[in-house]
């Protein structure tokens, strides 16, 4: 009897353990069990469609549900504020979104009813409390968010930060990114951050400032790509970060820079126990990186795989690790979709290649890896002229992808979607529901 | 006297001391068969012992950072917020601090999860045991467990709980008469608890939580915030240990 009740309690303890949740989010969050009901798309306003304002647009996800894949409900924020990257608090209850070019954040009230999220907050104030430009990425702390910023308001450059909120919107500090540290020289530009709580290690990427990424680069991009050219990175490399930083997470100080050219941009920890590792991909030089920790306790940063042909500019945007480690998802401005097996990480294999549009960039998976949602849009000045702008859901079956659903944003008159996160009606409302055997597995 | 007597004169008080020995494990036994709290309390001795085992997320893996060598933010002021104590006595948070140092935790005995409450106060028994034998820190740090569960964890429980866990330090354990009186704590912290239900309607007895622990300096500010994955008793000592060297101011960095 003894050991049954130890069984159930532990296979309790197991289903409501606060682990990361669809993959690639912070370990800090309550992880979703089984199906997503929603997926949460924070998108950009486009004038020649609806209102032209930014919205966070919430689209319904589950198979059994008679508006699947359908636009259930959207938040207009009124204007546009180059809408690009959002992540929830660590109690999963609110998510937070920014705007790049303005610096506003917009708060979502998700948890009370996960199908309406209501605004109800807007930070407006970010620039001048930080001295950061370009609030990117939302990284939920334990009572708190870490936001990167992309800039800075001296010059709106590539110089920038880090801030530390309270989950109630209150600013803490802000911590300036490195151009030195000990004999390592860098470029203090940032971009994403990941913590690896076991390692007390923290990883940022850097990308560009306010100047460049506001700017219209249709002209430059359209000049390389179809030339096949990859000649990019020496014309146009100094003006991107070519560093990711490695931070001791605890005392929030660098330890050390990790050469990395091409614009580092998204950060993926590898998410198995003993997996001292994380990827990442450079949009500039088309490679896709490891960044390990040496058997003596150093940190290295070692290409893996060319993403697309080396002749070939493509542009890799995001990646999307699988819970098992042991396949990445690379979605690149080419509009091809590449998956690669990294079960050894240190020699990546590209086993499956898609062409699923114009362009595309964010690409997320459900925590059983089954479900792929893709995005399309970069930056409103980056955008292809003739891009179409989607939001397409696959399914995976370790070999190929199968075409679910498209929602067409412009069709929609919602405008051009980058961002998503995962939403679940039983979580919100604390309705046990069984996990799946496989998922059980996967988790494992 | 005849040698038959002397063996049995012998052998009664061993028949005794047998039977009374027989009768306090059986007391023992039979104890811990009806007292749900004494399995309780061995199901999380297990938990606890496998907190880091190699099956699950938690496997710290780093050298904790030198006392006074790093700055912990003012995150926020936590008010001076009024709870039951093991005595079934109202008292105050910043009564019970005395401007001391605190490490604050919020559990429900009840917990099953070994990542989540279990391990919390695994923790802070380490933290307990450490404090007591440090004579730098034994009077400088004051631990706080409360339960966000009042209508099981009441006084009496609590109070047991304690005599179980036998703190050597000045560990406190904190609940209140109802839910809605420990609402305005829970939030004033933002440590957000939600009861799961099953799809009938009915509760399942378990409480939806983040596991996080509290560093409050010695002016009642929120220093840091551990959670799974960073909650580490020397991490812990080594933050109280800088926060004492940290000369007190209240403005935000």
């Amino acid at each position: 009897m003894r050991h049954l009740v130890f069984i159930l309690t532990f296979l309790i303890a197991y289903v409501f353990t606060a682990k990361a949740d669809e993959t690639c989010q912070s370990p800090y969050l309550p992880k979703i069990v089984g199906q997503e009901d929603y997926v949460y798309v924070w998108t950009l306003g486009d004038p020649k469609v609806g209102d032209g304002s930014d919205k966070l647009v919430v689209i319904d996800v589950n198979p059994k549900s008679d508006t699947f894949g359908k636009v259930v409900h959207y938040v207009s924020v009124g204007g546009r504020h180059e809408a690009h990257h959002c992540g929830f608090t660590d109690d999963r209850w609110y998510l937070w979104c920014g705007g790049l070019d303005d610096s506003h954040i917009f708060i979502f009230d998700i948890g009370s009813d996960p199908k309406h999220p209501r605004l109800v907050r807007v930070i407006r104030d970010f620039s001048d409390k930080t001295g950061l430009v370009g609030p990117h990425t939302f990284y939920a702390l334990p009572g708190r968010m870490l936001i990167t910023g992309l800039s800075n308001v001296q010059d709106r450059g590539g110089f920038t930060g880090l801030a530390e909120y309270t989950n109630e919107g209150e600013y803490i500090r802000t911590v300036w990114l490195p151009k030195e540290v000990g004999n390592f020289k860098g470029d203090g530009y940032g971009y994403d951050v990941r913590v690896n709580a076991n390692l007390n290690t923290m990883l940022t990427s850097s990308f560009t400032g306010w100047k460049l990424y506001m700017k219209d680069l249709k002209g430059v991009i359209a000049q390389y790509i179809p030339k096949g050219e990859k000649k990019v990175y020496e014309d146009f490399g100094h003006m991107f970060g070519n560093t990711m930083v490695v931070w001791d997470f605890h005392r929030m100080k660098p330890k050390k820079i990790l050469h990395v050219p091409g614009a580092p941009l998204e950060i993926r920890w590898a998410l198995k126990p003993n997996h001292y590792y994380a990827f990442t991909s450079t949009a500039l030089t088309d490679k896709l990186w490891i960044i390990y920790r040496t058997q003596e306790g150093d940190w290295e940063a070692k290409p893996i795989a060319d993403i697309g042909s080396p002749d070939e500019w493509n542009l890799p945007l995001d990646i999307s690790i699988s819970s098992d480690d042991r396949f990445i998802f690379v979605g690149s401005y080419d509009g091809v979709l590449r998956v690669y097996d990294v079960s050894d990480p240190f020699n990546a294999k590209l086993i499956y290649r898609k062409k699923i549009g114009t362009q595309i960039n964010m690409v997320s998976q459900s925590w059983d890896g089954r479900r792929i949602y893709i995005t399309s849009s970069l930056l409103y000045n980056w955008d292809k002229p003739d891009a179409e702008h989607f939001l397409k859901m696959y399914r995976w079956d370790g070999r190929k992808l199968t075409h679910v659903f498209t929602v067409d944003f412009f069709k929609e008159k919602l405008g051009r979607p980058h961002i998503m996160r995962f939403g679940q009606e039983a979580f919100y409302k604390g309705i046990v529901k069984e996990a799946p055997e496989n998922e059980t597995a996967m988790v494992d | 006297m005849k040698p038959q007597w002397l063996i049995k004169g012998a052998l009664a008080p061993l028949l005794f001391i047998t039977l009374l020995l027989g009768y306090k494990l059986w007391e023992d036994s039979s104890k811990l068969e009806k007292n749900p709290f004494e399995e309780y309390y061995l199901l999380y001795k297990i938990h606890t012992e496998h907190a880091y085992d190699p099956s699950g997320v938690y496997i710290p893996s780093f050298p904790v950072p030198e006392p006074g060598t790093y700055q912990l933010p003012h995150i926020k002021e936590v008010k001076n917020h009024i709870l039951l104590n093991e005595e079934g006595k109202p008292v105050r948070l910043y009564n019970l601090k005395k401007n001391k140092v605190a490490v604050v935790s919020f559990i429900y005995t009840n917990c099953p999860d070994k990542y989540g409450c279990n391990l919390s106060t695994f923790i802070l028994s380490q933290l307990d045991k450490a404090l007591s034998k440090s004579p730098e820190l034994k009077n400088k740090v004051v631990i706080i467990t409360v339960s966000f569960d009042p209508e099981r964890d009441t006084p009496p429980r609590l109070k047991r709980f304690r005599e179980l866990l036998n703190p050597s330090s000045d560990w406190r354990f904190l609940t209140a008469s109802s839910e809605k009186d420990v609402e305005p704590v829970l939030n004033d912290f933002g440590q957000r608890v939600q009861k799961l239900y099953y799809e009938d309607g009915r509760w399942t007895g378990i409480y939806r939580h983040v596991l996080k622990i509290f560093l409050l300096d010695e002016q009642n500010y929120v220093r840091n915030i551990y959670s799974s994955g960073m909650v580490n008793t020397a991490l812990i000592i080594s933050d109280i240990k800088t926060l004492l060297n940290d000369p007190p101011h209240h403005t935000q960095e």
